[in-house]
């Protein structure tokens, strides 16, 4: 049932157009060039709705058994795994902590990232040129070459921690003594205990030893400049101060732990620069039969992006620039059609987002290697700004303005259309759901 | 009389009594933790301090200890046991930033025979912890 309804309106339409008369107009926008899915899946132009994640070598092995019945390859086959998790099975509820930091090293970010997919699909003559019909095979690998850094909210997370594991530990071995000056020489002890044995424990120490030890050295000081007050010389007000201590690295726990959840969907992604390397191939198993394969299409992506947070530390209000890059090579099996060229693609896309305000530039170039007799340039590309700015919780005010091509393959164009697009949104009712259907135009 | 729920949720654990049956005396007590998030889109990060008379028996923290040796049953008798759990919460496509509510169950098993299981459901508060003090008596 609806409980959010929008009503469009356009304000310009379109306002200077060349048309490409006859031609389709599947835009190619950035979102289009980024590699959304596993490779394989893209390359083969599929959508899978139930996708196996084998975890160990044998299930994977036993996935790509069953994609073969009777000798031939069954279709609608989707598979999806990361072979460094092999090893390693972690519950994909629990954050490791481990995991997260511990990852130094280019071979390393690799090895840890790497995934690997492969899906079948009938197919039909559109996609695959000339080629009898058959199956489809498509199989992608995907890593990261550098993997970005963690949000410096996790940090400051990280040090609540410790100092919190920090007095717990030592409320925790001290408790029920009464006796004073054995409570006061056990609280030196266990410090220097936490200090030498307990750096590795803790899961969610993101610091080096070295800032470790400099963080419980500074709460060491705290313990002794309040063990030498003269109301501390009882075991009530020592219990206390550690207590104390204590809920007050849980509060800074809460705090970072809430600027994290309100400013990111995603507060444990990796944040600054990251670049990752993708690669898709789709081979077509003619009239199903192993001996009639033939290469059909790939693409290889590079994909670098970079992040700032400009919001300001522990506040609410999102302030965020992303640069989002994607340089794409498709080559294609032109002697059977599949497509007359092979293409370069670059897309670039630079956004700003605020609590009210989302600004986008995004640029794509295309260079074929082949394009047809009527065409005279060897290029076309695609310029848009779009600009969305939320009025209030009802009222949100779109525009966007650019120039575009026609990205279809079998129907490459110059860049010509020139548009001015703008609308308004309005929810009638309050949206109490994010099941709630959005309307986009 | 059975035992009572000794999880306390988000304040310090008072004291409470854990009677293990004496047919158990010559056999080992197991400790058992399991965390369940209650909500899609999620994930939690968990610290479990187990600590027995005030002797630190489960450094590594996490994961949830799984059949952690206790000592038998006979050894364990006026022995505290603190527990300490946090428990975090970070978003993982949530569509909102109202933590999961989480579910802790503690475990205790003589052997593979089960001698108690205690859950509590927390509330949104983010960390949230779960304490527990037992005075174990076997006699």
């Amino acid at each position: 049932m609806f409980r959010y309804t929008n009503i469009l309106f356009l304000l310009i339409i379109p306002f200077l157009s060349k048309g490409q008369g006859g031609h389709e107009d599947p835009d190619i926008d950035f979102e289009l060039l980024k590699v959304n899915s596993a490779p394989s899946f893209i390359i083969l132009g599929v959508e899978p709705e139930n996708i196996q994640r084998p975890n160990s070598p044998r299930k994977f092995v036993a996935s790509i058994q069953n994609a073969v019945v009777n000798g031939k390859i069954v279709p609608n086959v989707a598979i999806e795994t990361t072979p460094y998790y092999w090893k390693k099975p972690t519950d994909s509820i629990r954050f490791s902590g481990r995991e997260f930091y511990n990852n130094s090293g280019f071979l390393n970010t690799i090895s840890k990232t790497l995934s690997l997919s492969l899906s079948t699909s009938e197919t039909d003559s559109v996609i695959f040129g000339t080629l009898k019909s058959g199956t489809g095979m498509g199989f992608g690998l995907r890593f990261l070459l550098v993997d970005g850094k963690m949000n410096p909210l996790l940090s400051d997370w990280s040090k609540a921690i410790i100092i919190r594991e920090y007095y717990e530990h030592l409320d925790m071995t001290s408790r029920g003594i009464s006796d004073i000056s054995r409570y006061s020489s056990i609280l030196l002890i266990e410090t220097e205990n936490f200090k030498n044995n307990y750096f590795d424990k803790l899961e969610y120490n993101f610091f080096s030893k070295a800032n470790f030890n400099r963080i419980i050295n500074q709460e060491l000081n705290n313990l002794l400049t309040f063990l030498n007050l003269p109301s501390s010389n009882n075991v009530d007000a020592i219990e206390s101060f550690l207590q104390a201590s204590a809920d007050n690295a849980k509060n800074n726990q809460a705090k970072y732990l809430d600027a994290l959840n309100s400013e990111y969907e995603f507060p444990l992604a990796k944040q600054g620069f990251i670049l990752e390397m993708v690669f898709g191939n789709a081979l077509l198993f003619q009239e199903n039969k192993f001996n009639q394969v033939a290469h059909a299409k790939g693409a290889i992506w590079l994909t670098p992006s970079y992040s700032w947070n400009l919001s300001k530390h522990k506040s609410r209000d999102i302030s965020l620039i992303e640069l989002m890059g994607v340089l794409r090579y498709t080559y294609n099996n032109q002697k059977d059609s599949v497509d007359i060229s092979d293409y370069f693609d670059i897309g670039l896309k630079g956004q700003y987002t605020s609590n009210n305000l989302t600004f986008a530039l995004e640029g794509i170039y295309r260079y074929a290697s082949k394009v047809p007799d009527d065409i005279d340039k060897n290029y076309t590309y695609r310029l848009v700004t779009s600009l969305n700015y939320k009025i209030n919780s009802l009222v949100t005010f779109n525009f966007n303005f650019g120039t575009s091509f026609n990205g279809n393959t079998t129907t490459y164009t110059d860049a010509k259309e020139l548009f001015a697009i703008g609308g308004l949104n309005f929810g009638i009712f309050n949206r109490t759901g994010s099941e709630s259907p959005e309307i986009s135009y | 009389m059975a035992n009572q729920n000794p999880i306390y949720i988000d304040q310090r654990a008072d004291n409470e009594e854990f009677v293990i049956p004496s047919e158990f005396k010559e056999v080992m007590i197991f400790l058992t933790i399991k965390v369940e998030i209650l909500k899609g889109g999620w994930k939690y990060a968990s610290g479990h301090n187990v600590y027995l008379n005030r002797k630190d028996i489960y450094m590594n923290r996490s994961p949830e200890p799984e059949d952690l040796k206790l000592n038998y049953a006979k050894n364990l008798d006026g022995l505290y046991l603190d527990l300490r759990s946090h428990i975090s919460r970070f978003r993982d496509g949530s569509d909102d930033d109202i933590p999961a509510k989480v579910e802790y169950e503690l475990i205790f098993e003589a052997g593979d025979t089960l001698i108690d299981s205690f859950s509590r459901i927390s509330a949104e508060n983010n960390p949230t912890d779960f304490n527990s003090y037992v005075l174990f008596k076997c006699q």
